[in-house]
């Protein structure tokens, strides 16, 4: 699997005595979407946690285009390719969409502290091309509209996407997205999952995406990972998941018995 | 010499152990830095000093009344200054300033009022001193740390053993958790900071005993918040442990090295260990939820 | 008509200090009670070299502002780690400020608690000229990517280090900056009151420090300069009512945050609300 742009090899994490995620292997293709699901409490968030190396696995290895990311701050996680989404939005709430959107391109400016308390030219010249670039990135998702109101004030809806425009703003290799469609009716989710395909294609991004709307997974995923209890329970193509008798049973099946498929 | 230094820093330990226990436990559940727990201290010194001159009470009742008296002020501090925030999820920064609003409130009220006069408890203990290996050790020494380990001993069977104390314990995992599972969260904070505050009335009353009496008495609890930092800030065995390692190392600083050097040395003991151990001796690796 | 103006000059030069605590509480979003310490830094730095060897004044502001600097390397660089919350600063630097203070107390180059007198240096043109440049420089920092970087801290430090930003270093350099400002300000204190002594530089003043910022609006730089001004000049007119006034800078702070915990000005600047008007 030489095409695979991340690889996640038998990654365990255990909170005391519990595996949150339990010998872990995936890869995920690149410049592919791919989809991560399972039930609640499957341990999804958790393997974007130990992506980003918010939290540290007990063992295991997570490789980005072959480079080992063990060892890495967070920050520096996020400098060597991959930026993320959370599952209970977290914006900068006081700041604008434009500041939303503009601190990650800021974050990794090259202008020092001197140079900036000077207000010298170089330090305003990369301040504008932040501007212009934000724009450009907010343009694309179609929040434009909003950029100088503050985050805390905008519609739920915008809020996901300006997530999404701030997680692409760190010029992510790997875009990790945290259930973007949470809370989001059948339109508005088809209308996200139109989004996500044209940030892949104009923003050459590999995606891996947590969802709970197995419909916006199957139509724009090439490639499941379906975990349960922490462990893989199955991967494939929509369609072989879709037939796997496993996943038919633990999860899609678990929800048809219920009563309540989407 | 050495065991008698040894038990004057062993009771003052002990006092750094009650004040930072206070601190500690609302600072496990409540995640936030209570500066105002000095200030509660600092009241139930005046309380129990009130109830000794003005109603000459045993030292037995002066306790229990200042115990009774911190603990409601100290509830009724949370009802006014914290439970707005609370309820309205406010970051923990601003419940840190309103605490500190309310220190400097209640001290500068003492100010205002009583005055800056230093105040002195009666002798309950006439100096009393026992003799062993040569050594003379203050009766008042040996009491206060014996009160204080007993009070600790108390909240941990009170925490470990009883219905409400797991119920605070759980509070500290996931407030939001317990609330859904339909502990009633508001009393259980009340009786977290009825237990803080009176911790702060013993504290309060030993201090006022050892030394004086006075309106910024209650900054000895910067030890105790350092005490508490040493020890992992909330971990209640870890405030224990770093207020009696604090009290007896300042002790045997200010007995060998020199007594002005006592508060650069508690500092650097700080500044040190949070760079070997910055979680502190016993605290649990911050990892934040997301 | 000196009477006055001593009174503007003193309250310019808490403006440089409360500048300082803006940085740190108001735009980081991190917790000082010990603000003052920076002060006194700044104060005794100058005031020694201006005493003891007769250095000139400008180098000796210099002196303060780095001396103040880089004491707070010393607290900062165990306590800021990324992992870290933030209460072990806070509780790090009241220590520092209780150690700082028996330090000033027992060295002989301070003079130990008499207090140093001092020759009356700073005048109007240095107090205004240097308030003018701090708070230029301040702001322009602040509108720069830094400025940026700080608040999304403030506003989410998980979220800030998925964007990319390095917590520690970011939080250390706003930390460095805010105790530069307080030791300017100390040393332009130290030289107008041309006498300092350990007792000054106390928690007292850094709450009230940290109550001009919260009054004035953290996440503004106008909102706390205004009210330091008011903060200053108010008790010097109303004598009478000294001893009730830290009862009420403390119950102040509990009311802004119940009822209006985005102060006087909130997120903006005093300009904005011209700008507003004028559109």
């Amino acid at each position: 699997m030489s095409d695979a742009l991340l690889e996640v090899r038998d990654l365990t994490r255990t909170f005391g005595g519990i595996r949150a995620v339990d010998g872990l292997s995936f890869d995920a293709a690149r410049d592919g979407i791919t989809g991560l699901i399972g039930p609640n409490g499957a341990g999804k968030t958790t393997v974007f946690n130990l992506i980003t190396a918010v939290y540290k696995p007990t063992s295991g290895s997570i490789r980005l285009g072959g480079h080992d990311l063990a060892g890495k701050r967070p920050d520096e996680v996020v400098r060597s390719g991959v930026s993320r989404t959370f599952q209970n939005i977290r914006l900068f709430n006081r700041m604008t969409c434009l500041q939303n959107v503009m601190t990650p391109i800021l974050a990794r400016a090259s202008c020092g502290p001197v140079s900036s308390l000077f207000g010298t030219p170089s330090a305003r010249r990369e301040e504008s091309e932040a501007r212009e670039r934000a724009f450009a990135i907010m343009k694309n998702i179609g929040i434009e509209d909003s950029a100088h109101r503050i985050a805390s004030t905008l519609p739920y809806g915008i809020q996901r996407k300006l997530e999404i425009a701030r997680a692409i703003a760190c010029s992510p290799s790997l875009l990790l997205l945290d259930e973007p469609a949470a809370g989001m009716n059948d339109a508005e989710t088809r209308e996200l999952g139109e989004t996500i395909v044209r940030v892949r294609n104009d923003f050459d991004v590999t995606i891996l995406l947590i969802e709970h709307h197995i419909s916006l997974i199957m139509d724009i995923c090439a490639h499941i990972v379906v975990m349960e209890r922490g462990a893989l329970l199955a991967s494939g193509s929509p369609d072989e998941i879709r037939e796997d008798p496993l996943v038919v049973e633990a999860y899609l099946g678990r929800r048809r018995s219920g009563g309540s498929a989407r | 010499m050495f065991l008698q230094t040894l038990v004057t820093g062993l009771s003052i330990g002990g006092i750094y152990s009650l004040m930072a226990v206070g601190y500690s436990l609302i600072f496990s559940i409540l995640s936030f830095s209570n500066f105002a727990h000095g200030a509660v201290i600092m009241l139930g010194a005046y309380m129990g000093m009130a109830l000794a001159t003005k109603a000459n009470l045993g030292l037995g009742l002066v306790v229990a009344g200042s115990v009774v008296g911190a603990g409601i002020l100290s509830v009724c501090n949370e009802r006014v200054a914290y439970a707005v925030l609370r309820r309205r999820r406010a970051p923990s920064l601003y419940l840190m300033i309103s605490a500190m609003g309310c220190s400097m409130f209640l001290e500068n009220m003492v100010y205002a009022t009583i005055g800056a006069r230093f105040y002195s408890f009666p002798e309950f203990f006439k100096r009393q001193v026992i003799q062993v290996g040569g050594s003379s050790l203050s009766l008042l020494d040996l009491f206060a740390f014996i009160i204080s380990m007993s009070a600790i001993a108390a909240l941990h069977i009170f925490i470990t053993r009883t219905k409400t104390g797991i119920a605070i314990r759980a509070g500290v995992n996931d407030m939001t958790m317990c609330s859904l599972m339909g502990v009633n969260t508001d009393r259980l904070i009340s009786i977290v900071f009825f237990l803080a505050g009176a911790f702060a009335g013993v504290a309060g009353v030993f201090l006022g005993i050892k030394y004086l009496v006075y309106p910024t008495m209650g900054w000895v609890t910067n030890k105790a918040y350092i005490a508490a930092v040493i020890g992992g800030l909330g971990s209640l065995p870890g405030a224990m442990i770093g207020g009696i390692i604090l009290g007896v190392l300042e002790t045997l600083v200010s007995t060998y090295v020199s007594s002005i050097m006592r508060d650069v040395f508690s500092f650097s003991v700080l500044i040190a260990l949070l760079i070997c151990l910055p979680n502190g001796l016993l605290g649990a690796d911050t990892e934040e939820k997301v | 008509m000196d009477y006055y103006l001593n009174i503007v000059l003193l309250a310019f030069i808490n403006m440089i200090a409360v500048l300082g605590v803006a940085v740190f509480t108001g735009f980081t979003g991190l917790f000082s009670l010990g603000h003052a310490a920076f002060i006194g830094i700044g104060a005794y730095t100058s005031g020694a070299l201006t005493y003891h060897w007769n250095v000139p004044f400008i180098l000796a502001i210099l002196a303060g502002m780095a001396a103040a600097g880089l004491s707070s390397l010393v607290i900062g660089v165990p306590t800021l780690r990324a992992k870290l919350r933030s209460d072990y600063f806070a509780i790090a630097i009241l220590g520092f400020g209780e150690a700082l203070r028996v330090c000033f107390e027992n060295l002989s180059i301070t003079n130990g608690a008499r207090g140093l007198s001092l020759d009356e240096l700073s005048g109007p043109v240095w107090v205004s000229g240097a308030l003018v440049i701090c708070v230029f420089l301040t702001r322009n920092l602040l509108k720069s990517r830094f400025g940026t970087m700080f608040m999304s801290i403030r506003e989410d430090p998980v979220a800030a280090e998925m964007a990319g930003i390095n917590l520690f270093r970011t939080r250390l350099l706003s930390l460095v900056v805010s105790a530069m400002l307080c030791g300017v300000s100390g040393a332009l204190l130290a030289h107008r009151l041309a006498f300092i002594q350990p007792v000054m530089f106390t928690l007292t003043q850094s709450t009230q420090l940290l109550a001009s910022v919260i009054a004035g609006g953290m996440g503004s730089v106008s909102g706390p300069i205004i009210i330091s001004f008011v903060f200053t000049s108010l008790p010097e007119a109303l004598r009478w009512l000294d001893m009730w006034r830290l009862p009420a800078y403390g119950l102040l702070l509990v009311v802004i945050m119940i009822y209006r915990p985005q102060g006087l000005m909130g997120y903006r600047e005093i300009t904005d609300l011209f700008r507003r008007k004028a559109q």
